[in-house]
């Protein structure tokens, strides 16, 4: 199972559907999947560099315990220099542009997967939900070069261990 | 998200302006609409909405460097002191 894949292509998928008359419902659960694409690939990550060594039922139910608003808190963060020396000394300067991207790509995504699950007042249109869907498949390729790296390492592990790291000397 | 001590928001939209003006849109855009709000969390925000030319379809590699160039504004913004987060959006002109 590749579960961030798979939901990217289906966002893809619901991004081109129905070629003259786009239904708002495909639009929006286009940006709203391609959100929870790039989330579930960055929690699964998290999961493992936590609990490399957990069973992965385990390692699913560590994934559960992920939070949206403490994740886009961290991204924040690191998008906007403003980590504490804490947890800059961890990575040994600031972030670099690579994870920044990915980092703000997460906010606006997180953002506009709420806007087209419960702002009924806007309209969706098939640019917003193509862009929203490049937006995350950009992520995921960028994501791909650096999720190896130490900066990545305490990226992820901070979306659950951010308040202690933050109070840590 | 934290941000940085919040302005009046004519300032954070000075600075927007100040970018676009320096800035050479990619060729399929043809305005930028500019919202000045909270986001769904509360956090004071500005929604900019990159807006396509009429009939313009975009294949992916176009795409991909329209999608990069909002981003990179936005990032500048950022740079740029801007207290509010700055949302890009791609939209088709009404």
């Amino acid at each position: 199972m590749n579960l961030p894949a798979d939901l990217l292509e289906q966002a893809e998928h619901l991004s081109r559907r129905e070629l003259k008359r786009p239904r708002q419902a495909s639009l929006r659960r286009a940006t709203s999947t391609a959100y929870y694409a790039l989330f579930h690939l960055l929690t699964a990550d998290a999961a493992l560099a936590l609990g490399q060594q957990l069973q992965p039922s385990a390692r699913f139910q560590l994934q559960r315990s992920f939070n949206h608003t403490q994740i886009k808190e961290v991204c924040g963060r690191f998008q906007q220099n403003t980590l504490p020396s804490s947890i800059e000394s961890l990575i040994g300067s600031a972030a670099s542009s690579s994870l920044k991207g990915v980092a703000y790509s997460f906010i606006v995504l997180q953002e506009a997967r709420h806007s087209a699950d419960y702002d009924l007042n806007s309209r969706w249109d098939r640019a917003r939900a193509k862009e929203d869907v490049e937006r995350a498949r950009d992520a995921f390729a960028t994501w791909k070069t650096i999720r190896k790296t130490p900066e990545a390492n305490v990226f992820l592990i901070s979306f659950l261990l951010y308040k202690v790291l933050e109070s840590s000397r | 998200m934290e941000t940085s001590s919040i302005v009046p928001a004519q300032q954070d939209e000075e600075k927007v302006d100040e970018l676009l003006r320096e800035t050479t849109l990619p060729p399929e855009i043809a305005f930028v609409l500019k919202e000045f709000k909270e986001d769904h969390s509360g956090v004071p925000a500005v929604y900019l909405s990159f807006q396509l030319k009429p009939h313009i379809v975009l294949d992916r590699q176009a795409l991909t460097r329209v999608s990069r160039f909002m981003t990179a504004f936005a990032r500048t913004l950022l740079d740029h002191g801007l207290s509010r987060f700055p949302y890009v959006s791609l939209n088709e002109a009404e």
